[in-house]
């Protein structure tokens, strides 16, 4: 049947990557969306709206300096945080963060629903597809692989899951954080033995963006990896299933019973 | 006679598969079955074993990224600044999320009780029945295409 007809299709196979309905801690996913809010949906899958609460976030953190102000609490100085914060971006920024996390976590305990539905169905899933600009196929890949890709450049887990857009998306980005808040400067400064330099020149509203993305897209990088190869299981075992369940090996048993001797 | 294999689920267990039918040996002399590499008819805490690890990786960086988002803010207090702090605070946070999945897991049910489950794991059994002076090719090709094991056993001496 075709992915895209099926009541319960688990997998779609599209040039940019393999999107399918996945089972997800809700709690962990409501985690990842508090610590950057979008990344709960693209860890379900929902790439569209998770993306675009990324940049929502990246946009009106750094208008309302919230970041900053963050950095500022965290080190005490608590008149200097509320000085840095920009009102008029408050009640927005709150507002959306926690629909980001509300609606990940409902979201994902339908979504861990229809996943059961899918499984039971056992749809064929379709394995390789060629297109006129891509080659996309399902694979066994190592998880472990996946997470030091991302750890060494954000984004680098994802191209190697074959996810094309989010890859190159998570890859610009970094360039973009790390370049504004001086951190590439910073390490290079760092491993001359300029250590002050090292610090001083660190921009905190920038910065303070790298941790999230660089555990998320380790953990995501990570969790897709097991997810593929699970699906590539399955289409395997109904690959074997299909091809080789007119097996007449079991008969030989049987025959030796009644007395039937095999050539 | 029968060869008994067992291999990892890979592409090369379908190209074994797919050169044994090109030397001859049929659809219906081949068995593949699937095998669980735990108990799936209870929800024991073997059941739970097998994903052991990708929970407590899991949680660990769930933990790391919230730690290590404090340690880089505290961080520029500190001598060697926030990036270094960042990261030592997301390697403690990791280290403690993943020791508290241990932790738990081993207090509700002592040791996971299955053996933590190392590749390459026997995750297919192929059997496949031929003739005596077929079997070397045969077991020629599944060793070729990286099977984990191989063992024949003979056709039993009839009158």
């Amino acid at each position: 049947m075709n992915d895209g007809q099926a009541r319960k299709p688990r997998v779609l196979l599209s040039g940019n990557g393999a999107t399918y309905i996945s089972r997800r801690d809700p709690k962990i996913v409501l985690w990842w969306s508090a610590a950057f809010p979008g990344f709960g949906h693209v860890l379900m899958g929902q790439y569209a709206r998770g993306l675009l609460l990324t940049l929502a976030e990246v946009i009106i953190n750094t208008l309302g300096h919230i970041n900053e102000a963050i950095v500022y609490t965290l080190c005490g100085r608590f008149e200097l945080a509320t000085k840095t914060l920009e009102p008029q971006w408050m009640y927005g920024y709150v507002a959306v963060y926690f629909y980001a996390m509300w609606s990940s976590y409902r979201t994902a305990f339908t979504l861990n629903r229809l996943s059961r539905l899918s499984e039971l169905e056992n749809i064929t899933i379709t394995r390789l597809k060629i297109f006129a600009f891509e080659i996309q196929f399902l694979e066994r890949k190592n998880p472990v692989m996946g997470a030091l890709w991302s750890f060494a450049f954000p984004g680098l887990g994802f191209l190697y899951n074959q996810r094309i857009v989010l890859g190159v998306y998570a890859i610009a980005w970094w360039w973009i954080k790390g370049t504004l808040a001086h951190a590439f400067e910073s390490l290079f400064l760092l491993f001359s033995g300029r250590l002050g330099d090292s610090v001083a020149v660190l921009n905190p509203q920038w910065l303070l963006f790298m941790p999230s993305i660089l555990g998320g897209t380790i953990y995501f990088a990570y969790m897709q990896a097991i997810d593929q190869n699970r699906l590539f299981i399955s289409e395997q075992d109904q690959f074997f299933a299909e091809q080789y369940g007119g097996s007449k090996v079991h008969r030989l048993f049987q025959g030796r019973v009644e007395g039937y001797v095999n050539r | 006679m029968l060869i008994v294999s067992t291999f990892e689920h890979t592409l090369q267990l379908e190209l074994a598969l797919a050169e044994l039918e090109q030397i001859g040996i049929s659809k219906e002399s081949l068995l593949v079955v699937a095998m669980d590499p735990f108990d799936k008819t209870t929800t024991s805490p073997a059941h739970q074993a097998e994903d052991l690890k990708v929970r407590g990786f899991e949680v660990g960086m769930a933990v790391a990224t919230g730690v290590g988002v404090i340690g880089a803010s505290i961080g520029f207090q500190f001598q060697w600044g926030p990036i270094v702090w960042g990261l030592i605070y997301a390697l403690a946070g990791f280290l403690i999320g993943y020791g508290a999945v241990w932790l738990i897991r081993v207090r509700k049910g002592g040791r996971p009780a299955t053996r933590s489950p190392r590749r390459p794991q026997p995750e297919l059994a192929v059997i496949v029945h031929c003739s005596e002076s077929r079997s070397e090719e045969v077991r020629h090709i599944l060793w070729h295409y990286r099977a984990i094991s191989v063992g024949i056993a003979a056709e039993p001496a009839s009158s």
